[in-house]
């Protein structure tokens, strides 16, 4: 049963993604977006990622999307619809489709149970269900530098984007 | 029917190749926007893949909720830059944006 909704979603995560690559309409590929996000969450779920998964619907679903989708009205004209042309096309499925071989048949070739960590791992057996205190403990351990840096990262990004994103008259205003 | 973790890669290879497909093909450059977002989403799924390996540290998850911090200040960055475009040229065509100043 779990099998079966694992692979339901990591199906609609392939689909949703081949939607927006495929849809000619900007907001609908936005929408298929959406579903890739949220799918992808449903997966993080089964290797024990709880708070990663609740952090994707947070900040994709709820900011990074509702941020395009802004973005895509307030950019929206008569050209909105994507005509892509025929060799543009050609050349990104080529390119797309060697990727793909290189990395598939690359990580096919690697014997991951032989790695000594993932060994270990897999011999001793216990994977937990829930890891979000782990998150936590490291977070402000281990990882409490890059943490920082993080928040100062985003108070920055918000402000160069409120600043840059002001109105075109503003200057005049000011005048 | 077992979840291995070369599923989870190959989930992963799928996804950033088409959002590479999506970065050459389209001309919107929010559509490009999207094709980003997909791309750093195929490498979280990778890391988190690995990181149920390593239950107590969990590496592949600090790394995972680093990068969505990263990717929501991008796309917060990249959206106020498309909107200053958009007043200056009044279009969203990559192919139509080649100048610097007006």
């Amino acid at each position: 049963m779990n099998e079966i909704i694992f692979y339901l979603f990591a199906i609609l995560t392939i689909l949703s993604a081949f939607a927006v690559a495929i849809v000619k309409n900007v907001l609908y590929a936005a929408f298929g977006l959406m579903f890739t996000f949220i799918s992808l969450a449903v997966m993080y779920l089964y290797v024990g990622a709880d708070f990663v998964a609740i952090t994707q619907i947070m900040v994709y679903v709820g900011g990074v999307l509702v941020l395009i989708v802004f973005g895509i009205m307030l950019t929206s004209s008569v050209q909105n619809n994507e005509t892509a042309l025929f060799g543009r096309k050609l050349l990104g499925a080529v390119v797309s489709i060697l990727f793909l071989v290189i990395i598939v048949s690359g990580f096919l070739k690697v014997d991951f149970a032989s790695l000594e960590w993932i060994n270990q791992q897999l011999r001793l057996g216990h994977t937990q269900a829930v890891t979000s205190q782990h998150v936590g403990f490291n977070l402000l351990t281990t990882n409490l530098l890059p943490f920082e840096l993080a928040a100062i990262l985003l108070m920055v990004a918000l402000i160069g984007a409120a600043l840059m994103a002001k109105f075109k008259n503003s200057e005049d205003v000011e005048k | 029917m077992k979840i291995t973790l070369e599923l989870f890669l190959l989930i992963g290879a799928i996804l950033f190749c088409l959002g590479l497909y999506i970065i050459i093909t389209k001309k919107n450059v929010i559509m490009v926007l999207m094709g980003i977002e997909l791309i750093l989403n195929a490498s979280n799924v990778n890391l988190l893949a690995f990181s149920k390996f390593d239950p107590f540290r969990i590496q592949g998850q600090m790394f995972s909720i680093f990068i969505i911090v990263i990717a929501a200040a991008e796309a917060a960055v990249a959206l106020a830059i498309v909107l200053r475009v958009y007043e200056l040229y009044k279009t969203v065509d990559l192919d139509k944006i080649n100048q610097l100043k007006d």
